[in-house]
């Protein structure tokens, strides 16, 4: 039973809480006379992880699934929506190599299977200076990594996504080094913010949200929350990131949302909200440092220079 | 009447612009998309400026003349609301930053430029102004092809990764510039169909002479 997405547009604390127990006891009683297939993630009941999540007002759910940045399907931001229709996001493997004990190549599935699925309501902020609220559905990344156990030799973890110009057809074009990549610090990754996300919205991602894996880190700059992933690296030295590749002066491996640091071309002081409502002045509103999460990760860069580390 | 009509077609555009971007299967950023549309339209009434002597020396549709300086003035009207949809909807009408952005960033300062240029253009866009400037009239009026090289350049620079659709408008721009110096290359700026002696014609038709090339 998909939990009702309105649901999570709702402040209010105790129906909220009735509404999962309810839901709860629902789920195993449909599991319990089989009306349920007892493996999917739909026995253990879904909750929003409220420490975690904004309380922000949530995106509409046609400009988070309609205006995306993801050119592997295209440039444009209706391009994703409109250009997957070739993408499949079953069968997939997860390869995780490198710095780890446990190695190989797995199916999707098989791994989801063992996680702790959960809603966390998470701002986005673009490089481009826009940004979105977004009720992601997922897992905490650290559960995934510690069971592959990276050895001392991991300091960082990269990601890369799918390669294929049939599925994909923006990669036909060398607009970007494909496969995309991206990468953390090994305490970035294991932080407990750090996300991945296999649904949006209480259903499963769609193509042009990054299924049916994606990153998500959301004090950092979106194009650090890399989509459809298909490798999972440990390594010992800094990895080089698309981005960063393709124009260094403007996009660095840190990429931590920061007021005070502009992007060469334009100010990132400020961005403006998307799918909250119309507004003449542009529902601007100021950027906080890590988009507002300041509190739970400052620590993690204490006595970086972050102008020089962008 | 076809005149007037000209004049008024292009405030179709802004009102379709923002038609669309209230439609319910809209999924984007209205901000984003008014500034790159109003962009793209300065730059196609640029284009089809730019485009005139090369479409009557070819056509000989010289009744097309008289409204190249409309579709001039339409460029100025879109590069204005390109402009006033930075200064409003994307800076809330923060003059201050405004004006910090626009002398910081390169991009902004071709941007600027251009568009005092077109101000320059647009205010003299009248018999009067012909009058008064007289041969320098002709000399200011040539501001439109760098005019073409800075919106081109302009656009290039805001991108983030995808040059493919202002290299098209700068391709365009450099094949129009081709053409100009072919043009007066080959000495046929006095020919009878070439705009020179259309304005000539038509300034004679008024009444009132103006000095051409």
């Amino acid at each position: 039973m998909p939990m009702n997405p309105r649901q999570l547009h709702k402040e209010s604390e105790v129906t909220d809480q009735k509404f999962f127990h309810e839901r709860r006891k629902l789920v195993k009683a449909a599991v319990a006379v089989g009306l349920l297939p007892a493996g999917t993630a739909y026995a253990k009941a879904i909750e929003l992880n409220r420490a975690l999540s904004t309380t922000d007002q949530v995106a509409e759910k046609k400009v988070a699934t309609g205006y995306n940045n993801f050119y592997e399907f295209g440039t444009d931001k209706s391009d994703p929506a409109k250009n997957s229709g070739s993408f499949r996001a079953r069968p997939w493997s997860l390869t995780v190599d490198g710095e780890a004990k446990i190695t190989g190549t797995f199916d999707l599935d098989d791994l989801l299977a063992k996680v702790d699925i959960e809603d966390r309501i998470y701002r986005l902020r673009c490089v481009e200076a826009w940004s979105m609220v977004l009720p992601w559905r997922g897992f905490e990344l650290a559960g995934l990594l510690t069971r592959f156990k990276p050895t001392s030799k991991a300091k960082y973890v990269v990601f890369e996504t799918l390669y294929d110009p049939k599925q994909m057809p923006g990669q036909r074009y060398r607009l970007l080094d494909w496969p995309y990549r991206e990468g953390l610090r090994i305490d970035e990754a294991m932080h407990p913010l750090a996300f991945m996300a296999t649904g949006i919205y209480g259903e499963d991602l769609p193509a042009q949200n990054g299924a049916p894996l994606r990153l998500v880190v959301p004090w950092k700059y979106g194009f650090k929350s890399i989509k459809s992933i298909v490798r999972i690296s440990f390594v010992e030295r800094m990895p080089a990131t698309t981005w960063a590749l393709m124009a260094p002066n403007e996009y660095g491996f840190y990429a931590n949302v920061n007021p005070k640091v502009d992007h060469p071309r334009w100010s990132q002081a400020s961005e403006r909200v998307l799918g909250a409502g119309f507004s003449v002045f542009g529902n601007r509103r100021d950027t906080e440092m890590f988009n507002g999460y300041e509190e739970q990760v400052a620590s993690l860069y204490k006595g970086m220079d972050l102008r020089r580390n962008y | 009447m076809l005149r007037w009509i000209l004049w008024f077609l292009p405030l179709l555009v802004p009102a379709w612009l923002v038609w669309r971007a209230f439609s319910p299967d809209f999924a984007g950023d209205p901000v984003e998309y008014w500034l790159f549309e109003t962009g793209r339209w300065a730059l196609y009434f640029l284009l089809a400026v730019l485009a005139y002597r090369p479409l009557v020396y070819h056509t000989g549709w010289k009744k097309l003349m008289p409204y190249r300086r409309i579709v001039g003035v339409w460029v100025f009207f879109f590069a204005s609301l390109h402009m006033l949809v930075y200064l409003l909807l994307e800076l809330g009408l923060d003059l201050v930053k405004f004006l910090d952005e626009v002398t910081s960033r390169f991009y902004l300062v071709i941007g600027i430029t251009a568009w005092l240029m077109l101000l320059a253009l647009a205010l003299t866009s009248n018999r009067r102004a012909m009058l008064k400037l007289g041969k320098r009239w002709k000399t200011l009026h040539k501001l439109v092809y760098l005019l073409g090289l800075l919106a081109t350049w302009h656009f290039f620079l805001s991108v983030k990764a995808d040059v493919r659709e202002p290299l098209v408008y700068m391709g365009a721009w450099v094949l129009l510039m081709s053409w100009r110096s072919w043009q007066d290359r080959k000495g046929k700026t006095n020919a009878k169909n070439t705009v020179a002696s259309v304005d000539d014609e038509r300034s004679r038709q008024c009444g009132k002479r103006v000095l051409v090339e």
